[in-house]
This record gives structure tokens, sequence and C-alpha cells, in this order.
């Protein structure tokens, strides 16, 4: 069963996007912050399949996360989520970076879940 | 509105409405002095034209007596006496009765005329004056008959004393009504013994209004002799300042600078001092006809330069005049400043908070979305009203979502917000149409 972290700040959003992966078969684990995340990734022995990242979070943000993660733990299945693509510096961050991003309100039907199903048959494969 | 930005905008207005204020003060303040140094120098070279004028004037009016009594001490080498007296010593009266000469006459060296009383009332044709020409003449110059002094000895002692002497010119002395004063020509025969003079009489009075008051333009005016004697004052200030003058002990000096001035060939000496009178500052402009007479003119400060004070004046309401306009102007600016300042900042204030309403909205979103879209996903079939519902509010969300992006367009500055001010009312916005359609998403 995948394991997949979700970091975000909104505890709905947390709560919303838990229901849905359980639901799709996955096995999920949540952060409210970054530094959350980070001393979930150090207590735990197992590495996620994928981490879903808001960009906007208390202290550090999802960027600054994601750079950690690649640097402590050689960790880059990184997804990123953002309320904030209309946002020019962190549109070109996002495109920078090249990594998959979904973008706030979230479609879990025809947008989230399909695009996790074929990335992680992708990464596992 | 931000209590700074106004303070800041009216303190700017008041700067620049103050710095103006300096600008022109300090302007006036320098005109002030300019022009009245400017107006004194022009008032101070016109005294002295007029005064060298007047000296000039003095000095051809002595010399040309002189001359015509020298003629006719050679005429009378040559003619007999009464016939010289008949043709040429006469005494003209034009029929304005304006004459500076008031006689010429041959003298004796028992100091008498001769014959005082031969001269005629004529005019310039020769021909004796209408009576009641002569009679209306009379009322104001009870003397023109016989204008001649009592005796004419200190013409012969000075020639008797001096037997150099080629001419003489008397100090002012007192006749029946009037002040006169003697040009002489010494009358010696071959051997040079003296034998009389041919004297020319002129009265001050009638010299002052001839020659010099037509220049005066008002000024104080005073004429004095040698010996100190007043010749004419125009008034109570040139008075005051003569008998200052006299006072001082300036006149031996004056008169010794003429004697030198004249024996260089000039018309006089000349000179300018600062007398007080009374509680005002006077300026005294001095010439003297060589070493004979001195003419002043006085004039105290407060009447010098009232010319630019006049312009001053004028200069001082235009300025006043141009600062309350820029004041005004400064104003009616700071308050258009500071509402279109105040309409900036509501519109900053504006986009940003449409930044953190768009945040807000599709994080809430997301769990709006994510709820209505697992109960679309779990329920069994067509759940009739229900799953109508959840369409609608799926509709619902898509609407909120399009205006979050208005309003993130908004936020980005790809769409502008354009102010209807309301009378009465507070500010209230909307989006430009022309660029509500090309934002991007």
């Amino acid at each position: 069963m995948s394991l997949i972290l979700i970091v975000d700040d909104e505890p709905g959003v947390l709560q919303t996007f838990g229901d849905w992966l359980e639901s799709d078969g996955y096995e999920v684990a949540s952060a409210g912050s970054a530094e959350e995340a980070m001393a979930w990734f150090r207590q735990t022995n197992r590495f996620p399949d994928a981490a879903l990242l808001d960009i906007k979070l208390p202290g550090a943000n999802g960027f600054e996360l994601a750079d950690w993660l690649s640097k402590d733990f050689d960790f880059d299945n990184v997804i990123f989520l953002t309320a904030f693509f209309w946002e020019e510096e962190t549109r070109q961050e996002l495109v920078a970076r090249r990594r998959p991003y979904f973008e706030k309100p979230l479609k879990f039907t025809h947008e989230v879940l399909p695009f996790l199903r074929r990335y992680l048959s992708e990464n596992q494969g | 509105m931000n209590r700074q930005t106004f303070l800041d905008g009216w303190a700017f207005s008041l700067l620049v409405t103050l710095l103006a204020a300096m600008v022109l003060a300090g302007s006036y303040l320098w005109l002030r002095v300019d022009l009245k140094n400017e107006a004194l120098s022009e008032h101070r070279r016109l005294v002295d034209n007029q005064l060298n004028l007047w000296q000039e004037q003095l000095y051809d009016a002595k010399w040309d007596s002189v001359a015509d009594t020298s003629d006719d001490v050679r005429h009378l080498g040559s003619y007999d006496e009464a016939r010289l007296m008949a043709d040429t010593l006469v005494w003209y009266v034009y029929p304005d009765g304006h004459s500076i000469i008031e006689g010429t006459a041959v003298i004796g060296l028992d100091g008498r005329a001769r014959p005082s009383k031969q001269a005629a009332v004529i005019n310039d044709a020769g021909e004796p004056l209408d009576p009641e020409l002569l009679a209306h003449l009379k009322k104001e110059k009870p003397w023109l008959e016989d204008p001649w002094l009592g005796s004419y000895q200190f013409v012969i002692k000075a020639f008797q004393d001096d037997p150099e002497r080629e001419s003489f010119i008397s100090p002012f002395i007192q006749a029946p009504g009037r002040l006169v004063f003697v040009i002489a020509a010494p009358w010696r025969d071959e051997a040079g013994a003296l034998k009389g003079a041919v004297i020319q009489q002129q009265a001050i009075g009638q010299l002052f209004n001839d020659v010099i008051k037509p220049g005066t333009h008002g000024v104080s005016l005073w004429l004095m002799d040698a010996k100190g004697t007043l010749g004419v004052a125009t008034d109570q200030t040139a008075r005051e300042s003569a008998k200052i003058f006299l006072a001082s002990g300036a006149l031996p000096q004056a008169m010794a600078k003429g004697l030198k001035a004249a024996q260089e060939g000039k018309f006089g000496a000349g000179g300018s001092l600062v007398q007080g009178l009374g509680l005002e500052t006077a300026h005294l402009y001095w010439r003297t006809m060589g070493d004979s007479f001195i003419v002043a003119v006085v004039e105290n400060t407060a009447g010098l330069g009232a010319q630019g004070q006049r312009t001053l004046n004028r200069f001082g309401a235009i300025a006043l005049i141009s600062l309350v306009l820029l004041a005004a102007a400064g104003g009616a600016y700071t308050l258009l400043y500071l509402r279109r300042e105040n309409r900036m900042l509501e519109k900053a204030a504006l986009r940003r908070y449409t930044g953190t309403v768009s945040h807000r909205v599709r994080n809430s979103l997301s769990v709006i979305r994510g709820v209505n879209e697992m109960f679309q996903h779990k329920l069994p079939g067509d759940q009739g009203p229900l799953s109508a519902g959840l369409v609608n509010a799926e509709t619902a969300i898509e609407d909120i979502e399009d205006t979050v992006r208005e309003l993130e367009r908004l936020s980005q500055g790809q769409v502008d917000l354009v102010y209807d001010g309301q009378v009465g009312k507070a500010s209230m916005y909307r989006l430009h149409p022309d660029k509500k359609q090309g934002g991007q998403g």
C-alpha cells in the first residue's frame, strides 16, 4: 500500500484530502507545517511514496521544505499544492522546479486521483 | 486617509508657499535697498547736473557783465561821456519787466553815479515805456527809475587799493526793497590813474528768478555771498540749512576752494555734506561762483528715493498677490493630491486584501469541492433532488472560482479599479471594462 504524506496548514484540506486518498486505498500521513513534516521524516523509518506539499505554510514554505527533504533525506518525490498559482513569483518558481503541482481548489475525481495513480505507478514501476 | 499622508501633503504645500514667500521677501528687501540706492544716485546725479548748470550760468552772467563794463570803459576813451551814455549806457527795461541788470552807469571818483538820472526806462526799440506800463512796473519796483545806491565808493576804493585790478564784484548789498550786487570795470587814463568806473547793478531776486528758479522743481535752495549774506532761500528748510552752514564755519572753506578753482580756470568749487535739520538728516550739495557766491540745494533723506519707494510698493503689492495666488493654487493642488492619494491607498489596500481573500477562499473551496465530489462519487445511482443539488453546488463552486480568479487578476494589477465618486457617499470602485477581458487567469 502506497504511503502519501500531506503537508498543509488548513485542517479542512488535510481532512478532506486524507479521506479521499484513504478511500482510494492509500495510506496517509499528514503534517501542518514544514517543521512538523521534517520531524515526521526523522522519526519514521519509512519514506512516503509521494509527499504533497502546500506552498504557503506558517514558518518555512513548501519550496524550502522540498529543498530540506532533498538535501537531508535525498527525497524528491514531492508534488506541490498551491492557492497562489496566479501569483507571478510562485508560478515562476513552480515552473523552474519542474515538479508536478495541483492548483487549489483541488478537483479530486477528475485531476488529483487519476494523476496520483499514474504518478505512483510510474515511480514504483 | 492616513493621517501622516494628510500632514505630509499640507506640510509640503506650506513649505513651498513659505519658500516662495522667502524668495519674494528676499527680492523685496534686495530691491528695496537697490531701488533706493539707485533712485538716490539718480537724484544726486540730477542735482549735480543742475548745480553745475547753475554754476556755469552764474559764471556766464558774471563775466558777461565784466565784459560789458570793460567794453564800456574802452568806449569812454574814444567817446564823449555824454554821448556814450546816450548811445550805450542806457537802461533797457523790457515790457515784461524782467531784467537781471538793474542799470549800467559811469561812476566818478566821488563814488556817485554820473549821470544818475540820465538813464531812461526804455524798451528794446529805444523808446520810453508806455506810461501805464511804467506805472504798473513801478508798483512792484518803486526804484525802477532810480535804482542807484547812495554811493559806490566801495567800488572806487577797491580799484584804488589794487591798481592792477581789472574787475570787481561786490557782495550782496541791501538796497531799498531788494538785495543787489555790483560788477564794475575800472576807468583809467593812459597813465593808469583812476578816473572812475563803469558799473552794472544786478538784483539777486531777479537773478534767481531768471537763472535758477526754472530748475529748482520745488527743491530747497539757498544763495549766499562770500560774506554770509543770504540772498535767496526758497523755504524754511533752506533758511535753516543756510544758517547751520554759516554757523559751522564751512563758508570760508568753500570760498577758499572757489578761489582756488577760479584761479585754475574753473567756474568754481563744489561739494556736499550732511546736515542735521531738527530730527532729520539732510544732504547739502553746493557750488560756488568763483569766490563770490555759493548756491546750495538741501534735501532731507526722507524725500530721497521717493520714486524708488513707489516702485517698491508696486512690486510689494504684485508679490503679495502672487503669493496669495500661489498659496491658493498650492492648497487646491494639495486637496486634489490628497484625494488621489486617498484613492490610491484604497486601491492598494483592496488589492492586498483580494490576495488574502483568494487564498482563504481557494482553501475553503478545496474542502467544499472535496466533500461535494465525495458525495457525488459515493452515492449509488440517481438520488433525485440530492444529486441535482450536488450538481448545482458544483456550478456554484465554479462561479465562486471565477470570482476568485477575477480578484486574483485585480490583485496582480492585470485589471484596474475605476473610481466612481458618489456625492455624499463613500468611494465605490468597479473593474475597468477594457481590462476586464484582457486578464490572464
